[in-house]
C-alpha cells in the first residue's frame, strides 16, 4: 500500500504495530479456547470499541474461560462476580466501612469488584433489578456513587456479562435500557466434533490453560486510541444511518421497536475496531455488515405476531442486511444485479 | 504524501465511475421510456388499422410515431433525472463489487491513496434483456400485425354513411315545386322559401338531426304550412265571391248584394296580395278588376274563367299542404328510410321536454305506463244494451251482462274454520273469477 496522505491521522507504522499486537492477542486466546475464533474476534472488536459485551450461551462453552484468558493475556486487573438474587448493589460497587485511625472513627470506602479493568458478571440475569441498575450506572458512567461520592472506575473498564438462555425461572431479564448499554450481545455456539476432540486431548478438568501475557495495559490503551482514529467514510456513515433507520417501521419484518441512535454509534465504533483488527485505515460497509448482528440483535424488539411465527432478532437483522443496499443507488428494472453478498 | 501514481489511478477510477453512472442513468431512462413507447406502438397500430379501413394515407402515422417518440424520450429523461446515479455513488458500487472496503470513497475524500487500476473490471450490472426486449418487441409486433391484419375498407357513400335528410325538407320541396308548377305565387317569394330551405339543406349532414336544426326545419315548415293555409283560405274566399258574382251575372234573379260580394272579393284580394305567399300580380289585378267593375262590365264568361283559375289554385294549395300526396315515390321511400334509421331517436328527441314536439311528451327512454299497453286481443268484450249515449271510453271495460252461475253446480268439498271457502252464489263468482283488469294482468304475465 502506498504511503498515507497527511490528512489521515494514522500512519502505516502504527497500523503495522497494532496488527502485530492484536495478532498476538488473537493467537493467545485461540490457544486457550479452541474452536471459538469468531467469538474471540468479536470480543476483541468489542474491547477495541471500549464496549461491554453480553455473552449468551449454555453452561460449559467457555464463556468464563474466555474472559479469564483475556484478562491474563492483556495483563488486566480482572474480577468475577457471580450474580445471585440476594446480591446487593453494595456488594458490587463497594461499601463504606467504619475505620478507626488514631482514635478517630470515619467511614472509608471499600471498593467492590467493579473496580477492575475487566469485570466478569456471571449470570447477570439472576441478580435483582436493583443490583442490575447499579451495574448499569457503572457501565455507562464508568463510575460508581456511594454515599454521595462518585468514584471513578479504572481505565480501561470492560464488563463482560454472561447469561444462560435456559433455566429462566427466578431470573430477572435485563430491561431494554440496560441491554442497550451492551455494545455486543454474542451468542456462544456449541463446539464441533473436531473442536471437542481437540479439547479432550489438550485439556484436563480443574487445570486452567496457561495464557502468557502478550499485551500490557499501556499498549491496550494505545490500541483503543488508534481504533478511534480509524477513518469512517461518509458512505459508511450513510449506510449505518439507513440500516438503523430501517429498523423502524419497515413493513414485513415484524419489528415493534427499532434501534436507538446509540446503536448507530455502536455500529460506527465497532466498524472502526473491525477495520483496525484487519489493519485497515478506514472502516467499510463490510465491517458494518460484520458487526451488525451482535450490535443490533438485542436492540430491536419484535412484535407479538412475528415472535409467534418463530422469528428471531438475528434473523431480522440478517433480512435487513439483505434488503438495504450498501450504496444508496436505485437500480433500474432493466438492469440485473450480480449477487454481491 | 500522496503517491504520484495516485493521479493516474484517480483518473482511471473516476472514468470507470462516470461510465457506470452513465450506464445506470441510461437504464433509468430506458426503464421509464419503454412502457410509454410500447403504448405509442399500440396506439400507432390501432391508427394504422383505422387508416387502412378508411383508405387514407398512412404517411402521417410515421410522423406521429416520430413525434411521439421524441416526446416520450424527453419526458422519460425528465422523469428519470431525479433517480440518476452520481459518480460518487458509482464509486461506492465499484468498490463494493471489487471488495475494496470503501477504499475508493476514502481516496475520493482525500484520506487514502487510490488503489491501483485493475485490468479486468466488472461492475456487476448486466442488462435485463427480457425486461427490455419483451415489451419493445411486443409493441413492434402490434405494429406489424396492424399492417398485415385483413381489414374491409369502408366505401365512401354507401348507405351506412349517407344520412337521409329530415322529412320536412322533402315535404317543403314538394310544396315549393307544386306552387312553382301552378304558377300561382310570386316567384321571388317562392325563391325566398327555396333559399331558406337550401340553407338548411346545405348544413353539414351530421347537424341535420341536432336540436337546433330540427327546430329550424320544423319552424320553416310550419311557416310555409301556415302561409299555404292562408293562401288556400283567401283563394276560397275570392272564389266564393267570384262564383256569386258569376251567378248574379248569369241570372238577374240570383240573390245577393253586389257590394258585399265586391267587399269580400276586395278583402280576399288584399290578403292574397300581402300574404307570405302573395298571389301573382296578374291574378291579383284580375281580382281587383272584378271587384272594381260592375256586373255589366265583366261578363259571366270572364267570371267563369276567373273562377276556374281560382279554383285550380285553391286545389293546388290544398293538395300540396295536405301532405305527401304529391311526393314522388323516390321521396316517399327516402322519407320512410329516414324514419326507420333515425325515427326512433328522432321521435324521442321530438317527444323530449323542450324539443320540437312542444315539451309535453315523455322523456326519451322513459318506461311506458300500463295504459299504453293496449293488448287489443285480450280486451273484455263490450256489451251495452244502451249504446246510444255511451262513448267509447265508457263502454270499454264496462259490461252490463251478468255472470252465469249455476247454483246447483258441484263446488267440491268445503272446509270449515278459517280455511278458504269458495262461497255460494254470487259470492262464489267474485271470489273464484277475476275481474277484467286482473285477467288482463294475468294474461299479460303468462303471455
Amino acid at each position: 500500500m502506498s504511503s498515507f496522505p497527511d490528512t489521515l491521522s494514522l500512519n502505516e507504522a502504527e497500523l503495522a504495530a497494532s496488527a502485530l499486537s492484536l495478532g498476538r492477542v488473537r493467537n493467545s486466546l485461540n490457544n486457550a479456547l479452541f474452536g471459538q475464533e469468531a467469538l474471540i474476534e468479536m470480543v476483541l472488536i468489542g474491547l477495541l470499541s471500549r464496549g461491554h459485551i453480553l455473552l449468551e450461551g449454555l453452561p460449559g462453552l467457555g464463556k468464563t474461560e474466555l474472559v479469564k484468558s483475556l484478562a491474563k493475556a492483556l495483563q488486566l486487573d480482572s474480577k468475577r462476580v457471580q450474580f445471585t438474587p440476594d446480591l446487593l448493589p453494595g456488594d458490587i460497587t463497594g461499601n463504606p466501612v467504619l475505620q478507626e485511625v488514631g482514635g478517630q472513627r470515619s467511614f472509608v470506602f471499600q471498593p467492590g469488584p467493579l473496580f477492575a479493568n475487566l469485570v466478569l458478571a456471571d449470570e447477570i440475569n439472576r441478580a435483582s433489578p436493583k443490583t442490575q441498575s447499579a451495574l448499569l450506572e457503572a457501565m455507562q458512567e464508568r463510575q460508581v456513587t456511594v454515599m454521595g461520592t462518585a468514584h471513578a472506575l479504572p481505565d480501561p473498564f470492560f464488563v463482560l456479562a454472561t447469561q444462560n438462555p435456559i433455566e429462566l425461572k427466578g431470573t430477572y431479564p435485563l430491561p431494554e435500557a440496560q441491554l442497550d448499554r451492551f455494545l455486543f450481545k454474542i451468542e456462544v455456539k456449541r463446539n464441533s466434533v473436531e473442536t471437542l476432540e481437540k479439547i479432550v486431548l489438550n485439556r484436563k478438568i480443574g487445570v486452567e490453560p496457561v495464557v502468557p501475557p502478550v499485551l500490557d495495559r499501556k499498549e491496550l490503551i494505545q490500541l483503543l486510541d488508534l481504533a478511534q482514529r480509524i477513518y469512517l467514510p461518509p458512505v459508511v456513515a450513510n449506510y449505518i444511518a439507513r440500516l438503523v433507520d430501517a429498523t423502524h417501521g419497515r413493513e414485513g419484518l415484524g419489528i415493534k421497536y427499532g434501534a436507538s441512535p446509540r446503536a448507530a454509534l455502536a455500529l460506527a465504533a465497532a466498524a472502526r475496531a473491525c477495520a483496525l483488527l484487519q489493519s485497515r485505515p478506514n472502516a467499510s460497509t463490510e465491517d458494518v455488515r460484520l458487526v451488525a448482528v451482535p450490535v443490533l440483535q438485542h436492540r430491536i424488539i419484535l412484535d407479538y405476531n412475528s415472535r409467534l411465527d418463530g422469528a428471531s432478532t438475528p434473523g431480522v437483522v440478517s433480512k435487513l442486511l439483505a434488503e438495504i443496499p450498501v450504496h444508496d443507488m436505485e437500480r433500474p428494472k432493466t438492469l440485473l444485479d450480480a449477487k454481491l453478498h | 504524501m500522496v503517491h504520484p501514481d495516485s493521479f493516474s489511478a484517480a483518473q482511471f477510477w473516476r472514468r470507470r465511475a462516470a461510465i457506470l453512472a452513465n450506464k445506470v442513468n441510461f437504464h433509468h431512462w430506458l426503464s421509464r421510456a419503454i412502457p410509454l413507447l410500447v403504448g405509442l406502438f399500440v396506439l400507432a397500430a390501432l391508427l394504422e388499422i383505422f387508416v387502412r379501413e378508411t383508405g387514407q394515407s398512412s404517411r402521417w402515422i410515421g410522423i406521429f410515431l416520430l413525434m411521439g417518440s421524441f416526446g416520450i424520450t424527453g419526458w422519460a429523461w425528465l422523469q428519470s433525472r431525479k433517480h440518476f446515479c452520481t459518480e460518487r455513488n458509482a464509486l461506492v458500487r465499484i468498490e463494493t463489487v471489487l471488495n475494496l472496503h470503501n477504499q475508493l470513497s476514502s481516496a475520493e475524500d482525500g484520506v487514502l491513496p487510490w488503489p491501483a487500476p485493475r485490468e479486468k473490471f466488472d461492475d456487476g450490472y448486466s442488462a435485463n434483456w427480457r425486461q427490455i426486449l419483451t415489451p419493445f418487441l411486443g409493441g413492434l409486433l402490434f405494429l406489424w400485425v396492424a399492417q398485415l391484419v385483413p381489414v374491409s375498407r369502408v366505401k365512401a357513400g354507401t348507405a351506412n354513411d349517407v344520412i337521409s335528410p329530415p322529412p320536412e325538407f322533402a315535404q317543403m320541396q314538394t310544396w315549393i315545386n307544386t306552387l312553382k308548377a301552378e304558377d300561382l305565387v310570386e316567384a321571388d317569394k317562392l325563391q325566398e322559401m327555396q333559399s331558406a330551405l337550401d340553407k338548411l339543406k346545405n348544413r353539414p349532414q351530421q347537424d341535420w338531426y341536432t336540436q337546433s336544426d330540427l327546430e329550424a326545419a320544423s319552424s320553416l315548415k310550419e311557416l310555409a304550412e301556415q302561409s299555404m293555409n292562408s293562401l288556400a283560405q283567401d283563394l276560397d274566399q275570392a272564389d266564393q265571391a267570384v262564383q256569386a258574382m258569376k251567378e248574379r251575372a248569369e241570372s238577374s234573379s240570383a240573390p245577393g248584394n253586389l257590394e258585399a260580394m265586391q267587399d269580400q272579393l276586395r278583402k280576399a284580394g288584399e290578403n292574397l296580395a300581402s300574404g307570405n305567399l302573395p298571389l301573382k300580380k296578374e291574378l291579383v289585378d284580375q281580382l281587383r278588376g272584378a271587384e272594381a267593375a260592375t256586373d255589366k262590365q265583366l261578363s259571366a264568361k270572364q267570371l267563369q274563367e276567373l273562377h276556374e283559375r281560382l279554383e285550380k289554385g285553391k286545389m293546388a294549395a290544398q293538395t300540396a299542404r295536405k301532405g305527401n300526396g304529391n311526393l314522388s315515390q323516390e321521396m316517399q321511400e327516402a322519407m320512410a328510410k329516414a324514419e326507420m334509421r333515425h325515427g326512433q331517436g328522432r321521435r324521442k328527441l321530438m317527444m323530449a321536454p323542450g324539443g320540437t314536439g312542444g315539451g309535453k311528451e315523455s322523456a326519451p327512454l322513459e318506461l311506458q305506463g300500463r295504459e299504453a299497453m293496449t293488448s287489443a286481443g285480450a280486451l273484455t268484450p263490450v256489451s251495452n244494451s244502451d249504446m246510444s249515449h255511451a262513448s267509447i271510453g265508457e263502454t270499454v271495460k264496462v259490461s252490463a251482462s251478468t255472470h252465469t252461475v249455476d247454483p246447483a253446480a258441484y263446488r267440491g268439498s268445503q272446509n270449515a274454520g278459517t280455511a278458504p271457502v269458495g262461497g255460494n252464489g254470487g259470492e262464489a263468482v267474485w271470489r273464484s273469477t277475476y275481474d277484467p283488469q286482473e285477467a288482463d294482468t294475468l294474461t299479460q304475465f303468462f303471455k
